[in-house]
């Protein structure tokens, strides 16, 4: 019996060799073209090893165009169906490095070395090879071009020490941290936001062959600033990015008119409306039956002015996917109109949560004290009835829940979640008597040491309705709150200028990579918006001590377990300084948690199939990418036979 | 009339300059820039930028300068027909004008000629039977009109527009010939789609013109020249339209200058709401996101719009009334 299994077994893998050996099959879309000799075939087009996705549900079908719809010509976020490529890829359980774009990562945290390898044959959405030139242009022209980058970007140091990056051959690049250990660069290789570079995001690598025309070290400096003049630019940078932009779906612009890109699909149109896109022909993954992807034909991303509007597109069933714009308030209108408008809502999880940010650096010393006293935090949290703001502000689907990160997180600590979170106006009251704030004025307002009225603001860029139930639960237990809405653009001048009481935050990335890379929600950091709790401490933290506030020793600490986590060997090690942060944050309530776990909404047309019904939707996994967007297809719609004219 | 004109002309280029000043200082005025504005975004999600990236990034889009050199430089490549770049749609300004301006202008062209084709009639009517039902029930539509929020109606007349005949919601064109070529069946699909948005951005104006013609009727028709007009046995709809009525005009043709732009204004908000094409969301965008150059194009292209249709309609009123002298 034994015997006759390894043998079905044998067969098995022999088979599977076999298949991926033999022919890939491809959309019809390509089979003329590859007849003219317009194209090249299948085959010839996929790396030797292409990437195999399996789909969630079932092997699809060619064919469709799939609507999309964005509220803003900034955030092409909606056209995030178009994908992100990242180097590795971060999964939704907290398993790093699934190769992507290379075919493996090497680390040795003895030596420090990273080595790359990239899949041979893997090609740009033109047909030219991507090879680590394709990394060493990026790392020799642009990352230590000192007019692009005065300095070299943060993600590319540790310690101040630069890493050198070398290729070993055209398929093997090899990162030297100089025995600096350094397992965030894991995060770097997958992720959204540490390679950030401002408006394009754009890895460690940039096609070569063809930034090499908008470079003045090879075109001359005077070409360049004489090309950007006429084009309208201020300067060459400008004119460079814009022509050669980032390598994925955040290119806007036709495929003709910019650079090749590694995604499912190419821009073939652009206009203030919409921007079409369409299936990439080199694109380097497939299906378990070898089905070249991505199914779905074409992404037509339509432009409109306000939420309002895409919302009505919803439910009159013009859009086929949403899970960016979809807000829980529209929540039962979406699923009143469910049926008319052949789509379903899904409810996916959310690491996010909110809080309330206290300025613990306030410039005024009396508001200081009372914020640093740790019973007045604790006051605060307690007055708070958060079911019933849950009720009020998330349709009763959140969670109430004191700052911390998601119990599934390697980093969650005990009783994380829970601190001071029931609502106890007494016990809040008692404690606020106690630090000293029991007298009150006729109004029934507590007063400060000074015999002032103790008045703080609650400043945000919009008034929601939370906030002004906070406001009653706080008034409730003696303490004068106003809300004061502001213009984005005032907040971060006061945030910057340090200026505000009291401000509502909360993370929406409380996951890997972020936390890693920046955790500003719990460790003072930034003292630019949104860093308001530790402003000055985060001023001094950056200044080296030359600006800002000395902090206390139980921030110091906070401070210094980030920096452990910033250079630990391997990711393993991260563990015990990030459970020191959240036992702090825990600890001393440094911003009240209000909740969490707000659901996210995902809805799809029913003949869209391979879309999860549930699963983890954060910006920390670029929101879709794990849930691989090119293996969704359409039930019945049309296979498109022609590609976009001249485009071949 | 020669000197008269020229006057005018030279007046309009002052005012033009004064314009293009004020605009430009006004969209600089509130804290921060385009690029802040956007890096504050980007640092929400764990973007890190320090000073020195901040500075040359400053340099790259040319927001290092004092105020006053930016503007020289705005104001030279515009004469070159050069009107910059836009930051947040990444098109140059003068494709996105090209794109926006036409359906701007035939929209509020369609929406002028409504509010006068419905108004004038109303207003001389209820002047002539005034206290009469005819002159309540069109006094209480107008100040209901006048009195609602055009983006409330926008999204009532929608919402109306989908249930009963199934008009896709929002824009000017259903989804399949936003991108289509011209063609009878895409012009129809216009059609249907135009009268949202005239409705509800015509209601408005609606009312206004109404009332002044109204208004201006009645000081005219208890003026001893209609006994005289009558007693000589002029008929009575004669007698209405060859004095009372004309004399109602001045106050409409004096007003037409702005009358466009003022359109383009109020579709603003009902642009954005309706989602339509036009300029007025394009405007609102530029200014939220400090978009400088793009924004200030169009101020400056409004304002001139609305000086060249003063004159306009200086000389249309000095025509149609010998009694105006000008200088």
């Amino acid at each position: 019996m034994r015997y006759w299994r390894s043998i079905i077994a044998v067969v098995l893998l022999v088979a599977a060799a076999a298949m991926t050996a033999a022919a890939y099959q491809e959309a019809p879309m390509f089979e003329k073209l590859v007849a003219e000799g317009k194209l090249p075939p299948v085959a010839e087009r996929l790396p030797e090893n292409p990437r195999v996705l399996t789909p969630i549900d079932s092997i699809g079908r060619y064919g469709g165009t799939a609507h999309v719809y964005s509220n803003s010509q900034f955030w092409l976020w909606s056209g995030e169906m178009v994908g992100f490529e990242w180097l590795t890829t971060i999964n939704p359980d907290y398993t790093w490095g699934t190769p992507n774009i290379l075919e493996s990562v090497e680390y040795d945290p003895g030596t420090s070395f990273m080595t790359l390898n990239l899949r041979k044959g893997l090609k740009w959405s033109d047909g030219v090879e991507f090879t680590s030139a394709d990394f060493m242009y990026h790392w020799q022209f642009v990352a230590n071009n000192k007019e692009i980058y005065p300095t070299l970007p943060d993600f590319y140091q540790v310690n101040g020490i630069p890493l050198d990056m070398n290729a070993l051959d055209d398929y093997t690049v090899v990162l030297d941290f100089f025995g600096q250990p350094n397992s965030l660069f894991f995060n770097n290789l997958a992720t959204t936001t540490t390679a950030q570079d401002w408006q394009w995001w754009f890895g460690m690598f940039q096609p070569a062959h063809h930034a090499k025309q908008f470079h003045p070290s090879f075109i001359g400096v005077d070409e360049a600033n004489d090309q950007a003049a006429a084009a309208g630019y201020a300067s060459w940078v400008q004119w460079y990015w814009d022509n050669t932009g980032c390598y994925f779906s955040m290119q806007d612009k036709p495929y003709t008119a910019t650079a090749p890109t590694l995604t499912a699909y190419v821009c073939v149109e652009r206009t203030p409306e919409q921007a079409v896109y369409e299936r990439n022909a080199y694109y380097w993954k497939v299906d378990t039956a070898g089905n070249q992807l991505p199914y779905i034909d074409r992404i037509i991303l339509h432009f409109v002015e306000s939420t309002d509007v895409l919302d009505g597109k919803i439910i009159s069933g013009e859009v086929d996917a949403e899970w960016i714009s979809a807000s829980l308030d529209s929540l039962p209108v979406y699923v009143d109109n469910e049926e008319l408008g052949d789509y379903s809502v899904l409810m996916w999880e959310t690491p996010a949560m909110s809080c309330l940010e206290l300025n613990l650096t306030h410039p005024d010393l009396a508001i200081r004290a009372i914020f640093n006293d740790l019973r007045f935090r604790q006051a605060l949290s307690l007055a708070i009835d958060r079911d019933e703001l849950n009720e009020a502000t998330a349709l009763g689907l959140a969670t109430p829940r004191s700052m911390s990160v998601p119990v599934e997180s390697p980093y969650y600590v005990e009783g994380g979640d829970t601190a001071y979170i029931e609502y106890d106006p007494t016990t809040a009251e008692g404690l606020l008597d106690a630090m000293g704030l029991d007298q009150k004025d006729a109004d029934g307002f507590r007063l400060r040491s000074d015999g002032e009225r103790l008045r703080l603001t609650i400043e945000s860029a919009e008034i929601a309705a939370g906030l002004e139930l906070i406001r009653e639960y706080w008034r409730d237990v003696g303490i004068d709150v106003e809300l004061k809405a502001q213009t984005q653009d005032l907040l971060n001048e006061r945030v910057a200028a340090n200026l505000i009481d009291i401000m509502p935050g909360g993370v929406e990335f409380n996951i890997e990579p972020s936390f890693s890379t920046l955790p500003q929600f719990y460790v003072p950091l930034t003292y630019t918006w949104p860093g308001l709790w530790g402003n000055q401490w985060a001023l001094y933290y950056n200044t080296d001590g030359a600006q800002g506030l000395e902090p206390p020793a139980e921030i110091q600490a906070l401070q210094d377990w980030y920096n452990e986590i910033k250079t630990t060997a391997t990711v393993e090690d991260r563990i015990a300084p990030a459970q020191n942060i959240m036992a702090s944050m825990r600890d001393n309530i440094w911003q009240i948690g209000l909740l969490g776990g707000q659901p996210s909404l995902v809805i799809v047309k029913n003949d869209l199939k391979n879309v999860p019904e549930a699963a983890l939707m954060t910006w920390d996994l670029s929101r879709m990418v794990p849930y691989n967007p090119s293996t969704w297809y359409f039930e019945a719609r049309e296979a498109i036979t022609e590609a976009w004219p001249d485009r071949f | 009339m020669a000197t008269y004109l020229a006057g005018r002309v030279i007046y309009a280029i002052v005012a033009i300059f004064i314009i293009s000043v004020i605009s430009f200082i006004l969209i600089q005025a509130p804290p921060g820039d385009y690029l802040t504005a956007q890096v504050t975004r980007l640092q929400g999600s764990g973007l890190k930028l320090d000073e020195a990236q901040l500075e040359n990034l400053k340099a790259q889009y040319g927001l290092d300068k004092p105020l006053h050199v930016q503007y020289f430089r705005w104001v030279g490549q515009m004469f070159r027909g050069n009107f910059g770049y836009s930051f947040y749609y990444r098109f140059s300004v003068v494709y996105l004008l090209a794109a926006y301006m036409p359906f701007t202008i035939i929209l509020a062209l369609i929406t002028l000629a409504f509010i006068y084709i419905v108004s004038i009639p109303i207003g001389i009517i209820s002047a002539v039977k005034q206290y009469s039902v005819l002159d309540y029930v069109f006094t209480i539509l107008g100040f209901i009109g006048l009195a609602i929020p055009n983006f409330v109606l926008a999204l009532v007349v929608m919402y109306f527009f989908y249930k009963t005949f199934g008009i896709s919601i929002g824009g000017l064109f259903s989804r399949e010939y936003v991108d289509a070529a011209w063609s009878l069946a895409k012009f129809g699909d216009l059609v249907r789609h135009l009268w949202a948005p005239v409705i509800v951005v015509g209601v408005a104006g609606t009312a206004g013109i109404i009332r002044v013609i109204r208004a201006t009727m009645l000081d005219e028709l208890g003026r001893d020249y209609m006994q005289v007009a009558r007693a000589k046995g002029l008929s009575e709809f004669k007698l209405i339209m060859k004095y009372p009525v004309r004399v109602a005009l001045n106050p409409i043709l004096s007003t037409i200058g702005w009358q466009l732009p003022n359109i383009i204004g109020y579709f603003v908000i009902a642009g954005i709401v309706l989602n339509l094409p036009i300029i007025g969301p394009v405007l609102l965008n530029a200014l939220t996101a400090q978009d400088m150059y793009l924004a200030g194009a169009i101020i400056l292209l409004l304002s001139v719009m609305t000086v060249i249709g003063t004159i306009v309609s200086d000389i249309f009123l000095a025509m149609a009334d010998p009694r105006i002298r000008y200088y």
